[in-house]
């Protein structure tokens, strides 16, 4: 009789690093490009002058955080695929993943700009500061502060986010811990690596975000 | 590429869908709410002057926020039965979302009352206010104005991501979107069909949040 | 309010954008018989999460039945293969749009589905047993689970199968085979209908494990698009040739271990 599920060997261990690696990289192109996307809609949103971009900005922000990241993908791949419109499948996963992050982290960016109060503003007005400059010395050194925390809390959650990259065939982390679990039955074992890394690769950052918010309070 | 849509196949199913979402809303309505609860005492705990508690809060919450919530399912599905405790999926679901929600909305809540100035206690007591008066003035509903638009933005992730609970076979939305896709085929339809009802389940969310916002505060928030 | 009032503008785009997507189509191109061979390539979607009918082996490579029988293909068209990894979630996308020429993934080929692939003839069958405990003595076949609870991966054969044969059973669906398994060694499920193979070894690995006899027979067809009946005429006569010269039993029994049960299916 063949031998019907393969045993649990250190090349499993190898091939779960492996599929780490493809995590880190995605989620660093996904953050990175989103966050360009993200500055953009905190100040469009933002902009008291402009209710047309504060709605726009307000639409994309509910469509992206209102439907799964999973159908985003999905949608992008396969639903533009049925439009006619071919998206080769690193763009077709990378698009959605930094919409995504555009929407979460613009709405953190907006949060850190609301928090500089209305006197602040005027004070800086008041002085002959140009929109840039009030940007740049008044509110970005506020907003930073409070954006640090629930940034990190999103890097996170997009970390373990880009594991529904598989649905267009990446084997990231996650993917690579179904893949074993499907041929050697060790689920438990698996899942609980799995789980051991994602954990390995995300304290560090939770940790980081603690000792920079500490920092930064004592400078405020 | 030429491709016939066939909207029937996921409307004539429409009871199960509506029965999948009502289950969705069920399972995460539940556990944003318990999760609150759970995160109201993590938040507290991980201000308090106790070391034992303020790690054990602290263990808690990133432990939970660190690792994914597949892996947490699994641990509650199948990790209890080791115990003794054998719990059917949608329990387990609405536990391990409840742990998962409670863990990042501890982080919230904290913000939120660290967010009050010390000093504020003092002033509201100095101009003769009562300790109630000023729970309820100086710190619960400041407290809550802040975390407020980020705990809908919490819940909102919550119960997207409850959709994972269908791999343990709990019945929820994307379970019932499955089952019609493996007897049908249909999965661009049936896929943009239940992407439809999250969304409005999203905002149904959001809606729910400034109504009682509004309610609470008499505050209009920019846009929530 | 008028908030609201937008959000709804939204949805309207949406669903606009949806009948727009339905109503458009494009002319049609040559079948990809010719395409395969014009490539020098077979994109083959297969589903991996089955042993002993599709898996990863030890090096992380495609093996089993289902792997054996797309290399046959490839051999018969003199064409290089590009596998691509398939789950429940994308192998009909995968499928519909050209992204794959074929899926071989142990598709139980039902009229329902037919409606939206085409199917070939199937290629292989094995017995679907229930897999059982053996202090439960009530239940002896898949007539007895009345009111019992039986566990099976979501969208297979064994779900198909047990759905119609045991109506009053409690049917808990899970998402692929290592939990569905995990979940019945835990008694979340008193029962599990598997491939023959799987439940032989897990009798012989565990005796407080029984086999509760025959469920039914299972099998399992080639999926394409429709509307390619160059591409379809080509794969059958495929099957019957080598099905005829006995391969795909001999294929059968190298990745079972047991003979392959008689070709004529029956649910």
């Amino acid at each position: 009789m063949p031998e019907l599920l393969v045993a649990f060997s250190y090349k499993d261990v190898l091939f779960l690093l492996q599929g780490a690696l493809v995590t880190i990289a995605m989620c660093a192109m996904a953050f990175s490009c989103g966050l360009v996307v993200a500055l953009l809609i905190g100040l469009i949103r933002t902009a008291r002058r402009f209710p047309a971009l504060r709605w726009i900005g307000w639409g994309y922000v509910e469509i992206f955080r209102g439907t799964p990241l999973l159908m985003q993908i999905f949608i992008a791949y396969f639903g533009l695929s049925i439009l006619g419109l071919e998206l080769p499948r690193f763009v077709a996963v990378s698009i959605p993943l930094i919409l995504y992050t555009g929407a979460y982290m613009g709405e953190i960016v907006r949060a850190g700009v609301e928090a500089v109060s209305r006197g602040q503003w005027e004070a800086g007005w008041s002085l002959g500061m140009s929109y840039r400059q009030l940007m740049r010395y008044v509110v970005a050194p506020v907003a930073v502060r409070i954006m640090i925390p629930p940034s990190v809390g999103f890097l996170v959650q997009l970390v373990k986010g880009t594991s529904l990259a598989y649905v267009v065939g990446y084997v990231e982390l996650t993917r690579a811990g179904y893949i074993i679990s499907q041929s050697t039955y060790a689920t438990m074992l698996v899942f609980t690596l799995v789980g051991a890394i994602y954990f390995g690769i995300n304290y560090p950052l939770s940790l980081a975000s603690q000792r920079l918010e500490i920092r930064l309070k004592r400078h405020a | 590429m030429s491709y016939t849509f066939h909207w029937e196949v996921p409307l004539r199913n429409l009871p199960q869908f509506l029965w999948g979402a009502l289950a969705t809303l069920e399972m995460s309505g539940v556990a944003c709410l318990l999760g609150l609860l759970v995160a109201v005492c993590a938040a507290l705990a991980r201000l308090s002057k106790h070391r034992f508690l303020r790690g054990a809060a602290t263990a808690y919450v990133e432990a939970i926020r660190n690792t994914p919530f597949i892996v947490q399912l699994f641990y509650v599905y199948f990790g209890l039965v080791v115990v003794g405790v054998n719990l059917e999926a949608f329990s387990v679901a609405i536990i391990t979302l409840t742990i998962n929600c409670g863990a990042y909305s501890t982080e919230i809540i904290r913000a939120g009352i660290q967010s009050i100035h010390r000093g504020q206690t003092e002033a509201g007591l100095s101009l003769g206010m009562t300790h109630w008066q000023v729970f309820r003035h100086v710190i619960l509903l400041p407290t809550l104005r802040v975390v407020w638009p980020p705990l809908a933005s919490q819940f909102i992730a919550t119960m997207l991501g409850s959709s994972v609970a269908s791999q343990i076979s709990a019945e929820e939305l994307t379970y019932a979107g499955m089952m019609l896709e493996s007897r049908t085929f249909r999965t661009f339809e049936i896929f943009f069909f239940i992407t439809i009802l999250y969304f409005l389940m999203a905002r149904l969310f959001s809606f729910l949040f400034s109504l009682t916002g509004h309610k609470v505060f008499r505050e209009a928030w920019g846009q929530l | 309010m008028r908030r609201e009032v937008r959000g709804w503008g939204w949805m309207a785009a949406l669903g606009l954008l949806l009948i727009l997507a339905s109503t458009l189509s494009a002319a049609a191109a040559e079948s990809t018989l010719d395409q395969v061979q014009k490539r020098g390539k077979l994109n083959v979607g297969i589903g991996l999460g089955a042993p002993p009918f599709g898996f990863y082996d030890a090096d992380k490579k495609p093996a089993g039945f289902d792997v054996d029988l797309a290399k046959l293909v490839a051999q018969e068209l003199k064409v290089e293969i590009e596998w691509v990894d398939t789950s429940s979630v994308n192998r009909i996308p995968y499928l519909l749009t050209n992204k794959v020429d074929l899926v071989i993934a142990t598709f139980g080929n039902t009229p329902e589905r037919a409606k939206q692939v085409a199917f070939t003839k199937p290629y292989n069958s094995w017995n679907l047993v229930l897999l059982g405990w053996k202090k439960d003595r009530d239940i002896k076949s898949y007539k007895d689970l009345k009111g019992k609870t039986v566990g099976v991966t979501r969208g297979t054969t064994q779900d198909i199968a047990i759905t119609r044969l045991a109506p009053e059973a409690k049917i808990v669906r899970y998402e692929d085979d290592p939990v569905a398994m995990l979940a019945f060694e835990q008694k979340k499920a008193d029962v599990l209908p598997t491939a023959e193979v799987l439940a032989l070894k897990k009798v012989k690995d565990n005796k407080d494990m029984e086999i509760k006899g025959l469920v039914s027979r299972s099998w399992a067809a080639i999926g394409i698009r429709r509307g390619d009946p160059d591409w379809l005429q080509w794969l059958n006569t495929f099957m019957d040739w080598h099905g005829g010269q006995g391969k795909f039993a001999e294929m059968f029994e190298k990745w079972n271990g047991v003979e392959m049960p008689p070709a004529l299916p029956h649910w």
